[in-house]
């Protein structure tokens, strides 16, 4: 026989042997080993291997030791990071909020100054612009402000008053007050602080803001769409000298004009033709 | 899994009078539970040094091979998802690690300490009542001999199988080959541990006293090499 053959032969023993000591032997040949001493002497061989092989020596307990303390370490290690990642979102929020606690009344301080040293330069500035003015002048300015914040400040703590919308003068291009009832119109009175416009005279900065401060308790209308459309509307020329003007309104569907007398504290809704289409006292 | 529920599975884990198997110390292990974990490796340190041991050859290189492979366990908890049992997965890495450890070796000047014969000589003349106390040393250090001269890939089936004691499916997992390549790799391994420890017993001139290891079909080859 030659080598080629012993070898293959010595090949097909052991996987037979090797199979059968691994229990995967399949039941033809597990007989075929069964019936062959010469088989049953290899798995026995292999068997003893197989032990020999398992008994390996322990591992010291400097080296035990040495490879759990890395691994924890490791273990810890990867522990932190994750925690860490897990914390950083939170940390994110956290501080946010710890930012917002302190900060808010802080913020609002110096908010609050800014905005007083603002308006105090803007008026000392427009002061000293308008240094001929007379002094009444300078007190109507002071007037405006304060009508400016009073109207604010009611118009925001009046809850109950009636609420208007915002219509369209000439197919939508010009803005009015939709104003349905004598009270919204007399609403409007009180939100209105046009005190220092009259016909003829440009809408001060102040009446723009009385109109968007109307806006506050009932709706909102454009400063500048305000001052354009009321300029621009015959019915002005209708109001006597103690009227003032207040807004564009459509009044029960008609356009027209707000207008309150200055000495009664009538509010009248007047159209271009001068019809007065209601009129509401205090 | 994130690990930052500790204290939740710490309790679980504590709470259980029964020892909980690998799966359920896997999932408290990846939740941070760090008792877990020393269960798992106090569990599966012997197996797994013993399969580095028959891998690497050597003590020092198995110690090393053990931690990387128990720090690589760690690292991979998270991604370890439980298809394959913890053991499989652990002689894996613990496979890989060792024949890291292999490569790392081969690239280094090394002294060889596996002289069998002169550990036995300078063990006889300190102590002679000793040589029948280190016979089985004798065995083992033929063992670690006959598993070098064996080509990796055989090497690596026999020790997962004899020493992991995984079936051929889970070789098979974990070298990336068919089961009946690891089948015939097992045989063929088996077959060459064999012929060469019988060779060397039959060097060693005691081979009578010593338990058949050989396979008969390889007798008259040794006793060539002997005579």
């Amino acid at each position: 026989m030659t080598d080629q053959a012993n070898d293959e032969l010595n090949s097909q023993q052991h996987e037979l042997a090797s199979a059968y000591l691994d229990g995967v032997a399949t039941s033809a040949e597990r007989v075929q080993v069964e019936s062959s001493a010469e088989l049953l002497a290899l798995v026995e061989s292999f068997g003893t291997l197989r032990t020999n092989l398992a008994d390996t020596p322990r591992a010291t307990s400097g080296a035990r030791g040495a490879a759990f303390a890395a691994a924890f370490a490791e273990f810890d290690a990867t522990l932190t990071n994750d925690q860490a990642l897990t914390d950083a979102p939170t940390a994110a929020i956290i501080p946010l909020s710890h930012r917002r606690r302190w900060a808010s009344p802080l913020m609002s301080v110096a908010a609050a100054l800014l905005l007083v040293g603002i308006v105090g330069v803007a008026v000392k500035t427009f002061s000293g612009q308008d240094s001929k003015s007379s002094s009444a002048n300078v007190d109507s300015n002071a007037k405006i402000e304060a009508a400016d914040a009073a109207t604010s400040a009611q118009a925001a703590a009046d809850s109950t008053a009636p609420s208007v919308t915002i219509g369209s003068i000439g197919g939508g291009a010009q803005a009015a007050l939709i104003i349905e009832t004598p009270q919204q119109l007399l609403a409007l009175d009180n939100t209105a602080a046009a005190d220092t416009y009259a016909p003829g005279v440009g809408a001060p900065e102040s009446t723009a803001a009385a109109s968007e401060t109307t806006a506050a308790g009932a709706a909102t209308m454009p400063s500048d769409t305000f001052r354009t459309a009321s300029l621009a509307r015959p019915a002005l020329d209708c109001l006597t000298d103690q009227q003032i003007f207040l807004a564009d309104i459509q009044y029960q569907g008609t356009f027209a004009i707000a207008a309150r007398d200055t000495v009664t504290g009538v509010t009248s809704a007047i159209t271009d033709d001068c019809t007065v289409l209601a009129s509401v006292g205090p | 899994m994130g690990r930052h529920d500790r204290a939740v599975t710490t309790t679980t884990v504590f709470s259980m009078a029964v020892p909980l198997d690998d799966a359920a110390l896997v999932r408290a292990a990846q939740s941070g539970d760090r008792t877990a974990l020393d269960q798992l490796f106090r569990r599966h340190y012997d197996r797994v040094y013993a399969v580095c041991w028959r891998i690497t050859g050597n003590a020092a290189d198995a110690a090393d091979a053990t931690q990387e492979a128990m720090i690589a366990m760690v690292r991979g908890l998270d991604r370890f998802d439980g298809r394959a049992s913890f053991g499989t997965w652990a002689y894996r890495i613990a496979t890989n690690a060792s024949l890291d450890e292999l490569r790392r070796r081969r690239r280094r000047p090394m002294v060889n300490g596996r002289d069998a014969d002169h550990n036995h000589d300078l063990i006889e003349r300190a102590d002679p009542t000793a040589v029948e106390r280190i016979e089985h040393l004798g065995d083992r250090y033929l063992i670690d001999a006959a598993l070098e001269t064996v080509p990796e890939d055989f090497r690596l089936a026999v020790v997962l199988r004899d020493v992991a004691d995984l079936d051929y499916a889970e070789i098979a997992s974990i070298l990336e080959v068919p089961v009946g390549t690891v089948k015939s790799r097992i045989a063929r391994g088996r077959g060459l541990l064999a012929t060469t420890i019988s060779r060397a017993n039959g060097n060693r001139g005691n081979a009578s006293d010593r338990p058949t290891t050989a396979p008969s079909a390889n007798d008259d080859t040794n006793n060539n090499d002997t005579t």
